[in-house]
């Protein structure tokens, strides 16, 4: 085991990841820095991903409140009040940080003014984006700023533990491993960051970049630290069907549906005038994807078990300008949009749930901070379009700062012990289990018994299935020779995905009601009692502790937001037309 | 879709080391079935050690970007039954360090990027507003039509094949100078030309030229490189 020094580790290499270390850098550059990534240099994660675009308020005609009060109401009244408030003021001063610092070009009028559109949920066009590829503009600029400064990536080099201190107070580094070396290394850092992101690839159905598999939120578990709302799992509607192939789960963006796009069962019904006739396709993203799973769990499914979203009537000239992305990655896998209704399937989408931090993204161990998709709360029940990649910059930044400002004045001192000891978990041993099937059946017990519809006999079959997956994994080889080894990665992603699944499985059985992403077929009314939050972290015997706690209505009331908003359709909504803004 | 897709093909794998099998009998399910698909069954069925790489699957991060059958592309974007061969072979990058079978170490050319200061220089760091900038402006619209690239490698890998760059070259760093020249945020706008190597006949070469078309997300970098020679005619950029 080699031993290395820093003064800040970030653990991830998605937007929040990479926006710390700028705004850390940027804040002293004297600051030895390093990003270790499971990938390579911008290539990781799943803001590069992004379609839709950033959620901000520029517009004199749109307001912080509105944009908050879209967030709380999309979130079931459960987010962390403090959390949602600064998502949302803090999100202009990084959109003019990411065009004036750092050189990102999002969409403008004619006039030269930024063009704003509106996702689902919103009361306002407020997404600046590029095109339906803003996720590559966003990554491409973040990662070749972190290239010309000096911070130190670590590209595939992943986290393996936590250190902590000699007295186990503080977190001060990490234990990696260089996949492609196969080396480990205990790595001291007076402050840690985990960005790893969420864990929707646990699900056998996901459009989430594949390399992800929870890492910082099973790394902080086993080291102790506080969790939130680990229930909610966000499943977008229109997850493509592409066979066998990995391009399966890959997400046709919801514009489709607000355009006029129909969603019809193997016997060509609009299925959605059955759950919800007022608002059919345009209805929001959970109650979409609840109504295809009950559709295709009825034995009304296609073919391949998914829906067909038939798009045909909207003509291939609009289809062509609208959604040009969209119709060459359906043809490419055999769907021409204009000729052809297209399967499609609900798809694990964005994980709401994680570490809880405070307004600093502090976790509640000195030293471990978290950003991005490996934080719970800001969501609440449910996250809205456009608020996924603005969180992951609003605090990615805020991540940063607050390392430099409460960065300890004394060198990290990481206790070797427990370093080897979490090493050990990677010593050789034989097996003849193949981690790819254990992995293919974890995906399978996730979506059937922890996925869109839950119930206290699924959850309950979740628990046993997990112990014995993770009684298999036991049986699955760790090789001498670590380097670039499949079989070692596959085994540490179960071991972690169990990890968060077992918080979800958890969680989900202590809300006896169903609220935004998290639905009980035993309890299928969102209930007034609801209005709380479940709390959980790793005992001191191993097992989770969980609890519920009320949420704290800092700022609003939940009485004072009722109603639910569409999707935007092809003609915007009253006071939401197409908006040029400069501020 | 091919309908003539095949049922099965025959994966033939550049390995680095000769010992590992190197030809394998792969199913192909279906018409949307991809290069990557093959490479994935290979991995979980047949030889676990086989090295590649991938993240997104969907064409959008670029680092599954390797040769098949002779031509760069990304394994997640090139369809089986798009090839129209039943032999699939697949070959890491052109020039680029192998770091196991047909995954590279992509430090050269990140290098590439990094020695060409490719990332904007603010002019205004600390503007409090955002910039009226109308995407018709010529500069604009020409940055625009420029942008995009994904660092996937696969128009470095097509020059290097076709003859040796200049040192710490490659068409997507180019590309990206030409974007920053000509944006009006940064703060050495066309002093950035200085720095490319006027002597150098690199922007005419036909190893460059040997990029055309293999660039994933068809940024025109033919055009890109045709703009920059230009600029770099034209006397005193500064």
């Amino acid at each position: 085991m080699q031993r290395e020094d820093c003064d800040i580790l970030i653990l991830g290499g998605g937007g929040a990841a990479l926006y710390a270390a700028l705004r850390a850098c940027d804040a002293n550059p004297a600051l030895r820095i390093v990003v270790a990534s499971k990938g390579l240099l911008g290539k990781s994660g799943c803001t590069r991903m992004v379609q839709g675009g950033y959620n901000v308020v520029l517009h004199p005609d749109d307001s912080f409140e509105q944009h908050y009060d879209d967030t709380l109401r999309g979130g079931g009244m459960i987010n962390d009040q403090e959390l949602a408030w600064t998502l949302v003021t803090h999100a202009p001063l990084r959109i003019v940080e990411l065009e004036n610092r750092f050189g990102c070009y999002f969409d403008r009028n004619t006039d030269g003014t930024i063009h704003q559109r509106a996702l689902a949920g919103q009361s306002f066009n407020r997404t600046v984006h590029r095109g339906d590829l803003t996720g590559i503009e966003l990554m491409s600029r973040l990662a070749e700023q972190v290239l010309v400064r000096d911070i130190a990536i670590r590209n595939e080099v992943r986290g393996v533990d936590l250190l902590f201190d000699a007295h186990r107070e503080r977190v001060c580094g990490a234990l990696l491993l260089d996949i492609n070396r196969g080396t480990l290394i205990a790595m001291a850092a007076r402050a840690v960051l985990l960005a790893t992101g969420g864990a929707a690839p646990l699900y056998r159905i996901t459009p989430a970049s594949l390399e992800k598999s929870g890492d910082g939120l099973a790394m902080g578990y086993r080291a102790g630290a506080q969790f939130v709302d680990m229930e909610m799992m966000q499943f977008h509607p229109t997850g493509l069907i592409a066979g066998d192939s990995v391009l399966t789960g890959t997400v046709l963006e919801e514009g489709l549906r607000g355009a006029g796009g129909h969603l019809l069962n193997v016997h060509g019904e609009r299925f959605m005038a059955r759950y919800d006739p007022a608002k059919m396709e345009r209805s929001t993203r959970d109650r979409v994807s609840r109504s295809s799973f009950m559709e295709i769990r009825a034995g009304r499914g296609t073919p391949q078990g998914g829906v067909f979203l038939d798009v045909r009537h909207l003509g291939k000239a609009f289809l062509l300008q609208s959604s040009p992305g969209m119709y060459k990655r359906c043809l490419s896998v055999g769907y021409d949009m204009a000729k052809d209704p297209i399967q499609v399937t609900p798809t694990a989408h964005f994980q709401m749930g994680g570490l809880r931090i405070d307004g600093e993204c502090r976790t509640s161990i000195p030293g471990l901070y978290a950003a991005g998709e490996d934080v719970g709360g800001v969501h609440g029940a449910n996250r809205l379009g456009g608020n996924g990649v603005a969180e992951s910059i609003v605090f990615g930044a805020l991540a940063g700062d607050a390392m430099v400002r409460h960065l300890p004045s004394t060198a990290a001192q990481p206790a070797m012990a427990e370093a080897r000891q979490a090493a050990a978990r990677l010593d050789p041993r034989d097996g003849d289990t193949n981690p790819f099937a254990l992995r293919r059946d974890l995906g399978s017990v996730a979506w059937d018994c922890l996925g869109i519809v839950r119930s206290a006999a699924s959850l309950a079959k979740a628990a046993t299935e997990l112990d014995r997956i993770a009684e298999h994994l036991e049986t699955v080889a760790v090789p001498a020779e670590r380097a670039g080894d499949a079989i070692l990665q596959e085994r540490m992603n179960i071991d972690n995905l169990v990890t968060v699944a077992r918080m979800i499985q958890a969680s989900a059985m202590l809300r006896e009601e169903s609220r935004g992403s998290h639905y009980r077929d035993d309890f299928p009314r969102t209930s007034a009692e609801g209005l709380y939050n479940i709390h959980l972290h790793r005992g001191g015997d191993g097992a989770i502790v969980s609890e519920r706690r009320a949420v704290e209505f800092t700022r609003r009331r939940p009485e004072a937001l009722q109603g639910e908003t569409l999707i935007p359709g092809a003609q915007p909504a009253a006071g939401a037309a197409t908006l040029t803004t400069e501020i | 879709m091919s309908a003539a897709a095949p049922t099965r093909i025959t994966l033939e794998v550049a390995r680095s080391d000769a010992a590992r099998p190197s030809t394998f009998d792969v199913p192909v399910p279906g018409p949307a079935s991809r290069v990557l698909d093959a490479l994935l069954y290979v991995r979980e069925h047949l030889d676990p050690s086989l090295g590649f790489r991938y993240a997104c699957r969907a064409g959008m991060c670029g680092a599954c970007a390797v040769v098949v059958n002779g031509r760069e592309t990304l394994a997640c974007q090139a369809s089986i039954g798009g090839l129209g061969t039943s032999t699939v072979r697949v070959e890491p990058l052109h020039a680029l360090p192998v770091l196991r079978d047909v995954m590279c170490d992509m430090a050269p050319f990140f290098d590439t990027l990094r020695h060409a200061d490719a990332a904007l220089r603010p002019a205004e760091p600390e503007r409090t507003t955002l910039r009226v900038m109308p995407p018709a402006e010529p500069d604009r619209a020409l940055i625009e039509r420029q942008n995009g690239c994904i660092t996937c490698g696969a128009c470095f890998s097509a020059c290097e094949a076709a003859a040796p760059l200049p040192e710490h070259q490659s068409p997507a760093a180019l590309n990206r100078v030409l974007m920053l020249a000509l944006d009006e945020r940064d703060a050495q706008g066309r002093r950035r030309l200085l720095a490319v190597p006027r002597a150098s006949p690199t922007l005419r070469d036909a190893s460059l030229r040997a990029c055309a078309g293999v660039c994933p997300v068809d940024i025109p970098l033919q055009d890109g490189l045709a703009r920059l020679d230009a600029l770099l005619a034209t006397p005193g950029p500064a």
